[in-house]
């Protein structure tokens, strides 16, 4: 099977951004409200391409294990350090299991309780070691094309496999075409028109920028904040003090009742966060 | 093994697991599980629990019982059997569940609170380690347990760790933003002190405080002695006799333990026990026996039958006998006798007395536990904040050490956790944990209640309606037929601190205080100190039409109650005792000066002096330099804003943040005037460190009393003076002062009654 992970031969991807780019102007050119949008200028939706950080995140004990360590480890890494961690099918099926994955945009993953969020610069220093894509990869099994083949799932996503940080060049033009605010992309709320990408169903990971990294991504120096429940923090002291000396941003929240879930409180803080700091 | 074999009735808690378990919210702390009918067979986290069965568990043989470490077999809160209808689960998104929410929470907060105390044992045995992971288990299990963050910051500030410590500060901040932890670190670090080793609450650290700053030779060793002593007879440090505790080394020298006691001289023992327990009032029968019902564990045992309608708390009667005998004769147990069984020749039958049980030890038959979920939760608040680990329904707020700050912590806390705001006054009124708890939630208690309960419950209605109406409140009962003596309150807004005055005045005169209203601040601009007392003033002659009038304040309440007194001077009512107690008035009447500087410099060495026999010498730079910039903050003292500060470290809620704030205003911008008739003044003999050196305050009180001051210096700090045992002194001298007072106020009208309407009627003397 041919592995897609960040480290290894991939499509030209600035002709693939070039691709994209095209395929966006054409769609933009048949979608009147698309068209509107594309002759106004729009500085917020530059900003937050432009600046947009990377989201990650975990459950608490997976979190407290990388604030010790010092880094996000593919899995891959972790099963080659003697980790064993469950699911894991998507990246399988579709050789991504070498890659740290991230979302340029609040967490979104369901299920988890704590995230760090990192600067954007670090897509300078790991430019050739990472990729992104115009949705969640993992989506693509799921709902994109169900009666695909696996052959062809993996040939879609290595079409929108896009060069790091020239992607959000892409993201920018989608953030103002397809979306009624580039804000709504923060907010979770779907962009009023389909759009080029043809992936369907699921939540708003179908539309979320992914951005893998090879390997691994350490913590040192990359973090903005991170987000996490009052009991973990309390376990965390040292790590954060040491983060917080770095400037990183750390956000604390009480675990809700049991008629809400944690998700819920790190969904929204991850957006505070970010309208606070792209405002 | 199958789901079949394994149902809920089948399982015990026996402990939970201290490593969090993958995906698992550390909200949980999740119960492990052992197999009643195989003892070696235990169900770990992380497993699916419901109420139809088990999925995607296993259990585990104790050999392979390495993951996760037992915590909690060995406290009261575990092991609790399961039920049927107890669910625990964790959902498709990894987020723990359980049901019934409220029983499972109830058992978290039991959880948490159990591991605090855990920590705080370890923390004074300087295993740190160990404190700071019973602490996280604490806050694993209640995210709100603020106490299990300060135990692990003592622990990092132990460690030189302080960016570690102010991390934990802000996380204190997330849960109680009104909490000023970095204080509550400093309060509770010497808890890792020789003495602190000692000291297992918070309240009796304070107690110890104030006994050292009262007392300036007490050592290290006396301390501890006392502090045991009141930790054993449950009573205050402060109700241990200052001789006993001076003595306390030659009582160690030659106590003899119960165990290596002959045979021979044991009936010498308990007949000397038991005829100092006979002297006391309350007492009409006792028989002391050393008993060893579990061999080689001998105790000693007191039965009691109280005199006809005197029965008195044991911990009185503890505190009683501490007075009198050494620690080793004190019972270790109080049996309550209702009939005593008798031999055939009539006399008591000693072998047949009972062997003591928890049925009936009388410290436990004193303890009704909490019976509704109002006074359960309100039962927790109690726990947490006098840090004692059994509350009962009868327990008295005032009697369990409770003061203002604490009161004050404790309506914030009734007012988050109920969402019913209770006036402070109210706590006079229903200082119980059942009337309190009646007070905030009528309906829950009214089905088992006794046969009184319709009767508080309309009290109580009528006394936590919305405060609007009155300030006054009478503060303790009394068939005195004196003149009243009227309390005010300070820059706090209430009158807690009066307590213990309030109840030896009340021996011959009925005391009343006057407490804030939020009412008098919201809404309105801020109140001058002059319409405050303006409307106080309104309702004490509405209520009391006839004088003459006692009034008194301590600190900034002394102003108030002399702004009171003026305006009662203009409206001809006669003015009987107004009391300035521990007040430094300068401030409001001029801007401070070289003498100051000259102040500091006098107090500063016994300053020091306290801080050593503190044991705080180690810390003491570090205190020097907080109190110098306390300095600098009060030179230009009517700044409030800054000299407040010290009010808002503990948890108050908005509307008494916004009391506080809007005092600070108004008596900061208070312009004190003279007044017309004579001030009673008093101080204590440990002046603060910031007064006048050694002379009191009497010769700038002088330029307001158009009859001069009279000063009492009394026994105590500026802390003390209000509490026991000092308050008595204290208000013996206040009584005096009153029956002199209106004594001369008598002479007066009687005398010269075709002039009294025309002489200065706030002038008594």
């Amino acid at each position: 099977m041919e592995s897609q992970t960040a480290s290894q031969p991939r499509p030209d991807r600035q002709a693939n951004l070039a691709a994209r780019l095209a395929e966006l102007d054409e769609y933009s050119a048949a979608e009147a409200v698309c068209r509107a949008r594309s002759t106004m200028s729009n500085s917020v939706g530059d900003r937050i391409a432009r600046s947009m950080p990377l989201g990650h995140s975990r459950g608490a004990a997976a979190f407290q294990r990388i604030a010790k360590g010092g880094a996000i480890l593919s899995r891959d890494h972790l099963q080659q350090s003697g980790t064993s961690i469950e699911g894991g099918e998507a990246e399988r099926v579709l050789g991504t299991t070498g890659d740290v994955f991230t979302y340029a945009g609040p967490f979104r993953y369901p299920g988890t309780s704590c995230g760090f969020i990192f600067r954007p610069t670090i897509e300078t220093t790991r430019a050739t070691d990472s990729v992104a894509t115009p949705f969640d990869s993992g989506a693509i099994l799921h709902h994109l094309r169900p009666h695909d083949t696996t052959s062809q799932q993996k040939l879609f996503l290595s079409q929108y496999e896009l060069p790091v940080p020239d992607y959000r060049v892409y993201m920018s033009r989608l953030l103002c075409t397809l979306f009624a605010s580039p804000w709504d992309y923060i907010d979770g709320v779907d962009p009023d028109v389909r759009g080029p990408i043809t992936v369907e169903g699921g939540d708003t990971r179908r539309w979320t920028f992914e951005v893998r990294f090879e390997k691994e991504l350490s913590l040192m120096g990359a973090l903005a904040a991170v987000v996490l429940p009052v009991a973990l923090a309390a376990d965390l002291p040292t790590e954060i003090a040491v983060w917080k000396r770095e400037g990183v941003r750390v956000k604390y929240y009480l675990t809700p009742e049991p008629s809400e879930t944690s998700w819920k409180f790190l969904h929204e803080a991850s957006v505070s966060y970010l309208r606070e700091i792209l405002s | 093994m199958s789901a079949d074999d394994v149902v809920f009735h089948a399982l015990d808690v026996v402990g939970y697991a201290d490593d969090l378990p993958r995906n698992l919210l550390p909200r949980l702390v999740a119960p492990i599980f052992r197999q009643r009918t195989n003892a070696n067979l235990f169900l770990l986290p992380p497993y699916t629990l419901t109420g139809e069965g088990l999925s995607d568990f296993s259990l585990t043989s104790k050999s392979d019982f390495e993951r996760a470490v037992i915590l909690g077999q060995a406290t009261k809160v575990g092991p609790f059997q399961a039920r049927p209808d107890y669910r625990l689960w964790i959902d498709l998104d990894y987020s723990p569940r359980y049901e019934p929410t409220d029983e499972v929470s109830n058992h978290l907060r039991a959880i948490a609170h159990d591991h605090v105390r855990q920590a705080k044992t370890a923390l004074r045995a300087s295993r740190y380690g160990e404190a700071a992971k019973l602490a996280q288990v604490a806050i694993a299990a209640d995210e709100r347990c603020l106490d299990a963050l300060l135990v692990k910051a003592i622990v990092h500030r132990s460690r030189g760790e302080g960016d570690e410590v102010d991390v934990l500060r802000e996380i204190a901040e997330s849960v109680s933003p009104d909490v000023e932890f970095l204080s509550w670190v400093d309060m509770y670090s010497p808890l890792a002190s020789p003495v602190g080793q000692h000291i297992d609450s918070l309240r009796v650290y304070r107690e110890v405080v104030a006994l050292a700053q009262r007392q300036n030779d007490v050592s290290d060793a006396e301390l501890i002695a006392c502090v045991e002593r009141a930790q054993e007879s449950q009573i205050s440090v402060s109700q241990v006799n200052p001789a006993p505790i001076s003595a306390s080394r030659d009582q160690a020298a030659d106590a003899s333990p119960l165990a290596s006691l002959p045979e021979a001289e044991i009936p010498g023992f308990v007949r000397e026990i038991e005829s100092v327990i006979a002297s006391h009032r309350a007492i009409k029968q006792t028989v002391v026996m050393v008993r060893e019902d579990t061999p080689d564990e001998k105790q000693l045992v007191a039965y009691l039958e109280w005199m006809p309608a005197t029965a008195v708390p044991t911990f009185v009667l503890t505190a009683f006998l501490e007075k009198k005998l050494p620690t080793y004769k004190i019972p270790a147990a109080f049996v309550l006798m209702d009939s005593w069984p008798l031999s055939a020749s009539g006399e008591i039958d000693r072998r047949a007395l009972p062997v003591p049980s928890d049925e009936l030890l009388s410290l436990n038959s004193d303890l009704i536990a909490p019976r509704t979920p109002s006074e359960e939760r309100l039962a927790g608040i109690w726990r947490d904040l006098f840090g004692v680990q059994q509350i009962g329904i009868r327990d008295d707020f005032f009697h369990l050490g409770g003061h203002s700050l604490l009161a004050a912590q404790l309506l914030a806390r009734v007012q988050r956790e109920f969402g019913v705001r209770v006036r402070p006054s109210v706590l006079f009124e229903h200082t119980t944990l059942e009337e309190l708890a009646r007070v905030i939630d009528p309906a829950s208690s009214i089905a088992d209640s006794g046969p009184n309960a319709a009767a508080t419950v309309a009290r109580a209605s009528r006394v936590a309606r919305p405060a609007h109406e009155r300030s006054l409140f009478q503060l303790a009962p009394s068939n005195g037929t004196s003149k009243p003596f009227f309390w005010v309150h300070g820059v706090g807004g209430e009158v807690f601190q009066y307590a213990a005055l309030s109840q030896h005045l009340a021996a011959v005169r009925p005391v009343f205080g006057f407490t804030a209203h939020w009412s008098h601040i919201s809404g309105q601009d801020t109140p001058t100190l002059e319409v405050l007392a303006a409307h106080y003033v309104r309702e004490l002659l509405r209520v009391h039409p006839s004088g003459p009038y006692h009034l008194g304040g301590y600190g900034s309440a002394a102003l108030l109650a002399l702004e009171m007194a003026r305006q009662l001077e203009a409206k001809s009512a006669p003015v009987g005792v107004l009391a300035a107690i521990d007040c430094d008035v300068e401030p409001y009447l001029r801007s401070p000066g070289i003498h100051s500087a000259f102040a500091f410099l006098g107090n500063l060495p016994h300053w020091v002096r306290d801080e050593i026999v503190k044991g705080a010498w180690k810390d003491l730079t570090r205190r020097l330099k907080s109190r110098m910039r306390h300095l600098f903050a009060l030179s230009g003292y009517r700044d409030y804003s800054e000299a407040g500060d010290d009010l808002y470290r503990w948890r108050f809620s908005d509307p008494q943040v916004a009391i506080l704030k809007a005092h600070h205003t108004a008596f900061g911008s208070y312009r004190a005037l003279p007044f017309g008739g004579k001030i009673t003044l008093f101080y204590p003999r440990t002046a603060p460190l910031l007064g006048p050196w050694r002379s009191g305050h009497g010769p700038v009180w002088e330029e307001l009393a158009r009859d001069g001051v009279e000063v009492y210096r009394v026994r105590g700090s500026s802390l003390s003076m209000l509490i026991e045992p000092f308050a008595a002194e204290l208000a013996s001298y206040l009584n005096l002062a009153m029956e002199r007072a209106e004594r001369a106020y008598r002479d007066i009208r009687h005398e010269t009654a075709p002039e009294a309407s025309s002489r200065r009627a706030s002038a008594p003397y």
